[in-house]
């Protein structure tokens, strides 16, 4: 059992949620809290697609960040890796990098299958990609604006344990 | 008649307690704790009293105790634990420092913070620092002890315990990180307490990065202490690391189970004081909104916090010319110190004012007039009462009557040029406005 963007668009009005539809898509727009997009305001414009005959839902957000025009391989590199790290402590949604122009994207496919795709689980995958902008916005903003590479737990946690023995030693 | 078998024996001790979470589910509360009672007595009589099978039922037990909010009775309960601990197993130290710990944690609810330092302090006393065995104990007991310490305003013990805790950490082989960088955070909460601002952000700056990680789950006092880095900063005039650890501290504060709308309004009120400094003004306005709205959720809507949001808002209106917008704020602020007894004058002054000002732009002249002779009416001194006559000379100019216009003005232009100090920048505002009276083209 696959899904439609009627069908799509059905829950969104249950879930009283604001959205526009157009032919192949249906954006729904979010003020967040924290993240921030390209043009500096504090709204979200996400899509919603249905492929391969409905039996695939994504759930993303196009051009969440942009490498400025003209950045260098140092930069292009570092925000990869700050997505890597990302991508490997969530669940769930995920970044991903076109390498030609810069555009960072966030999201998730949802593969239904002979699924049907219900309320709470739409809005839990929404949910969970406007939770993961928001929670890691400041991280990827400071990589991408001042180049401040992302580190993950275990390297941290080397540098605090140095830093502790050596000020603390008697 | 055989003895069961140990793998029989803890299969039945997983029944009784599953059974119990069964019934605490269904919210059948005694029924609940009549079985993790039989799981506790099961677990002493076939697993030893320093077992993990009773180490397990007490969780339970408490955890219900504490949702049905029986102090006494879990206070009761672990007394006797520690009290077993100490007579069927004193050389067990790691099991009986986590009894005494949970029950040090349990009068700390119950403000017995005497009882409760005694049994840190013992928890403490039973680890030796040459006993591998011990450290883990040791360390956590350190943080636990400096953890009460400092939300306890204890703040110079609480610096002692966490320097011992972390001389410790900074001696032994294979100490533990995490608790090494809790203890530290801790004691620069400590530090901020005693006014030792520089020392605290010292310290906390370089542990933040594992205490309040991304991926660590959320604590209240370390977001706390990433604000007051934040403030720091604001005050220092270091406006870039205000903005991060701000930001830092609104993400944590946003991650955690329940939502703190005057912290989160706080954070954000900063933030914007610091966008208006950091030369960020498009954020202004949105923070101030985020603001307004998570403080009228958690405050009063006349809490000086909230009153001070709303004249940020209304700053930032009326030079943007948006003058049906801060009306609207203006009257919020009016209806919300309606019924103060306390500076109702000076502020009544301030926003009558403004909402005059802002009435005369959008050419509600009637009003206009009425909401800044009031402002006038209630001013307490020629400073409030400056403004006022500046606005009625405004109102009338845009009226068309020349003569009461230039006679406002000329009123306020007396007040404004004997106040003290540097010639006040309404002055040439005023002069232009009586030029083009006087000579009109």
């Amino acid at each position: 059992m696959a899904t439609t963007l009627d069908e799509i668009a059905d829950l969104l009005t249950s879930a009283k949620l604001h959205f526009t539809r157009e032919d192949k898509f249906i954006f729904v727009g979010y003020e967040m809290d924290l993240y921030e997009n390209p043009d500096k305001t504090g709204g979200i414009r996400l899509i919603i697609a249905c492929e391969r005959d409905g039996t695939l839902v994504r759930i993303f957000v196009p051009a969440a960040y942009k490498i400025p025009t003209g950045s260098g391989v140092r930069k292009f590199s570092l925000v990869k890796h700050c997505l890597n790290q990302f991508n490997w402590e969530i669940t769930g949604a995920k970044y991903e990098m076109d390498d030609a122009d810069g555009e960072v994207r966030l999201g998730l496919d949802l593969f239904l299958e002979d699924a049907k795709l219900t309320e709470r689980q739409l809005m839990r995958n929404i949910m969970s990609v406007l939770t993961t902008a928001d929670n890691l916005h400041l991280d990827f903003q400071r990589a991408l604006e001042d180049d401040v590479p992302v580190a993950g737990r275990s390297a941290i946690k080397k540098t605090v344990g140095a830093y502790l023995k050596k000020q603390f030693k008697s | 008649m055989s003895k069961p078998s140990p793998d029989k024996q803890r299969s039945e001790f997983a029944e009784i307690i599953s059974q119990g979470k069964k019934y605490l589910f269904d919210e059948q509360m005694e029924r609940a704790r009549a079985e993790f009672s039989q799981a506790q007595s099961f677990a002493e009589a076939h697993f030893g009293i320093n077992s993990e099978e009773v180490d397990l039922a007490h969780d339970e037990l408490i955890n219900l105790l504490h949702i049905l909010e029986l102090k006494d009775d879990e206070l009761a309960l672990l007394e006797s634990l520690v009290a077993k601990r100490r007579q069927h197993e004193p050389q067990n130290v790691p099991s009986l420092v986590s009894a005494l710990m949970r029950l040090a944690k349990c009068q700390v609810d119950l403000e017995q913070f005497d009882a409760a330092e005694a049994h840190f302090k013992e928890a403490i006393a039973s680890c030796s620092l040459h006993n591998s065995e011990h450290l883990f104990s040791l360390q956590l007991s350190h943080v636990d002890y400096g953890r009460c310490l400092c939300r306890h305003n204890q703040s110079e013990r609480a610096v002692e315990v966490l320097e011992d805790g972390l001389k410790l950490y900074a001696r032994i082989k294979d100490g533990n990180v995490m608790m090494a960088a809790d203890m530290a955070m801790y004691m620069a909460l400590a530090y901020w307490n005693l006014g030792r601002e520089a020392e605290a952000v010292e310290l906390g700056t370089q542990v933040a990065p594992l205490t309040c990680h991304r991926s660590a789950g959320p604590n209240a006092d370390f977001t706390r202490m990433l604000y007051h880095v934040g403030g720091y900063y604001h005050q220092e005039k270091k406006y870039k690391e205000a903005d991060y650890y701000l930001q830092w501290a609104l993400t944590r504060l946003f991650q955690e189970s329940s939502i703190k709308h005057r912290n989160i309004g706080a954070v954000y009120h900063l933030l914007a004081s610091n966008d208006r400094l950091f030369g960020k003004p498009e954020r202004v306005e949105r923070h101030l909104r985020r603001a307004l709205k998570f403080l009228l959720r958690g405050c009063e809507a006349h809490e000086p916090m909230v009153m001070d949001t709303r004249l940020g808002l209304i700053n930032v209106l009326i030079p943007a010319e948006r003058y049906a917008e801060a009306e609207t704020v203006i009257a919020e602020a009016i209806e919300a110190i309606k019924n103060l007894e306390r500076n109702l004058e000076s502020k009544q002054n301030l926003y009558y004012n403004n909402l005059g000002f802002v009435q005369v732009h959008l050419e509600k002249f009637p009003k206009a007039e009425a909401s800044l002779r009031f402002a006038l009416k209630v001013a307490q001194d020629d400073q409030e009462r400056a403004y006022p006559l500046k606005n009625l000379g405004l109102l009338y100019q845009r009226m068309g009557y020349v003569t009461e216009a230039i006679d406002y003005y000329r009123q306020a232009l007396l007040l404004f040029e004997t106040e003290p100090g540097e010639p006040h920048p309404m002055i040439p505002v005023i002069q232009k406005a009586l030029t083009e009276l006087q000579n009109p083209a």
